[in-house]
């Protein structure tokens, strides 16, 4: 059974991704744990349409995917396929949890960072 | 150095492309360059040449297809391979894309193995249609080189050939480059096209090599010549004809042309074909002013170098009887070109009194 940690952040993906090598692995960590939060914020911005909304849920899906942030690719994919029409109440609830969701990778993503530091 | 660019709107995508690139093995190294603008990586585009183009399917400020449009509409990545990246895997995207040129596709979240894979094969296909651009480049300066020498021979062969025509007779070789400095200068002045005068610069030399089928008795004959030794002598204009002509050479069709019509005269009186005005090719026409006005001023063994004045007046004297008075008109107003061409290609003994 995969943990909530795990799926919050999963460092497999991004190492396997990058060949295992430690080094480059921190540094797009790094680059997501910048990103990635920002890019949930923006969707919580209510004057934001539905297309633009959509646009950044994509956005945030694919990086997400990327950096091992698997709980939050899923909801941003959720919510990329319910903006296909106007923002629901069902959006603003995927939003919200998005945040959650962004922060439980930040603490994930920099206990690991903290951990690859001391090794 | 090959150089990579990558256009993704997510800074992470962007990061790992960067860094899977890096390790990748390639002669003389990979340059990437990354843009999370769709903008700003068609701005660098239309300045730059890259060997490989990564670009994201959906991107806020221009899709990828938008990219892909307009860089293959542009000069400098219009054959650049372009690899598309993409989380949809509907079929009719991809055709879209192969229809706008893209040349790969990827699909999120990018496997590693295969991303290098590509990238290698692609950057592969990049090197090769440089080589062969770079090959066909030096071919094609290879082929102008051995082409400007052939023509360099050619004329070469002709002028030398020319020459030796000239010997018979009491020519110098100073007459023939004359001749076609004339020649050229007033076919100039009648906006003859700038090839064309320079053909008759290197044709007109060969107005007189005909003369190397008349007898010696009526070349150098030091008296006058009889009405039978005039004919034979005329005769110098088909031969010069008939050994110029059906050439696949424009410069010795040219030279044929000049050789059978440099002695008609505008009023039909001349020879061999007794032809008058317009029916007198315009090279011909050309030729026999130039070839009188150079007589006129030159030393011969049985006469001295005419002044200019007396030049000038003699071949204004002419117009349209036996020369062109359009052709007469272009002369007189290009005399102070005549003389210092006269003066520049003078023979070594030879000067015209003022």
């Amino acid at each position: 059974m995969i943990s909530q940690a795990s799926r919050a952040f999963n460092p497999e993906r991004l190492s396997g991704l990058l060949g295992g090598k430690s080094e480059d692995t921190a540094q797009v960590l790094k680059i997501a744990c910048d990103t990635l939060p920002r890019i949930a914020r923006r969707l919580c911005d209510s004057s934001l349409t539905a297309k633009d909304g959509r646009s950044l849920a994509h956005q945030l899906k694919g990086a997400s995917l990327s950096a091992g942030a698997e709980e939050l690719a899923g909801i941003a994919a959720e919510l990329e396929r319910e903006l296909e029409g106007e923002w629901t109440r069902q959006a603003r609830a995927l939003v919200a949890s998005m945040q959650s969701a962004s922060r439980r990778f930040l603490a994930a993503s920099t206990a690991y960072l903290r951990v690859q530091s001391i090794r | 150095m090959s150089t990579v660019v990558a256009v993704d709107d997510a800074r992470v995508e962007l990061a790992i492309y960067e860094r899977l690139l890096g390790g990748i093995e390639w002669p003389e190294g990979i340059t990437f360059v990354g843009f999370d603008s769709a903008l700003k990586a068609l701005e660098w585009l239309a300045q730059h040449e890259a060997d490989l183009l990564v670009i994201d399917y959906d991107m806020p400020e221009a899709s990828g297809f938008d990219v892909l449009t307009r860089v293959r509409a542009g000069l400098r990545n219009r054959e650049t391979p372009v690899l598309m990246i993409t989380a949809v895997t509907a079929h009719d995207v991809r055709y879209r894309a192969l229809d706008l040129g893209a040349n790969d596709f990827l699909t999120k979240p990018i496997d590693r193995i295969e991303f290098i894979a590509r990238v290698r094969n692609m950057l592969a296909l990049s090197d090769s249609r440089r080589q062969l651009a770079s090959r066909a480049t030096w071919l094609a300066s290879e082929v102008a080189r051995a082409t400007a020498d052939i023509i360099s021979r050619e004329r070469e062969t002709i002028h030398r050939l020319t020459r030796a025509a000239e010997f018979r007779d009491n020519e110098t070789g100073a007459h023939i480059v004359r001749m076609g400095h004339f020649c050229a200068a007033i076919a100039r002045k009648l906006g003859e096209p700038e090839d064309r005068c320079n053909m008759l610069l290197m044709a007109a030399p060969m107005h007189d090599v005909g003369k190397v089928a008349t007898p010696d008795s009526i070349l150098l004959k030091q008296g006058p010549l009889t009405k039978d030794e005039w004919e034979i002598m005329r005769q110098h204009t088909i031969y010069g004809y008939e050994i110029l002509r059906g050439s696949d050479s424009e410069l010795l069709q040219l030279g044929a042309e000049i050789a059978l019509s440099h002695h008609e005269r505008f009023d039909g009186s001349g020879y061999p074909n007794g032809l008058s005005a317009e029916a007198i090719p315009l090279s011909g026409r050309i030729c026999a002013i130039s070839d009188v006005f150079d007589a006129l001023t030159s030393k011969r063994p049985y006469k001295n170098a005419w002044d200019y004045d007396a030049s000038i007046d003699y071949v204004v004297k002419a117009s349209g009887a036996h020369f062109d008075p359009e052709v007469v008109e272009a002369f007189q107003s290009i005399v102070p070109s005549l003389v210092a061409l006269k003066e520049r290609f003078a023979d070594p003994t030879e000067t015209v009194a003022q």
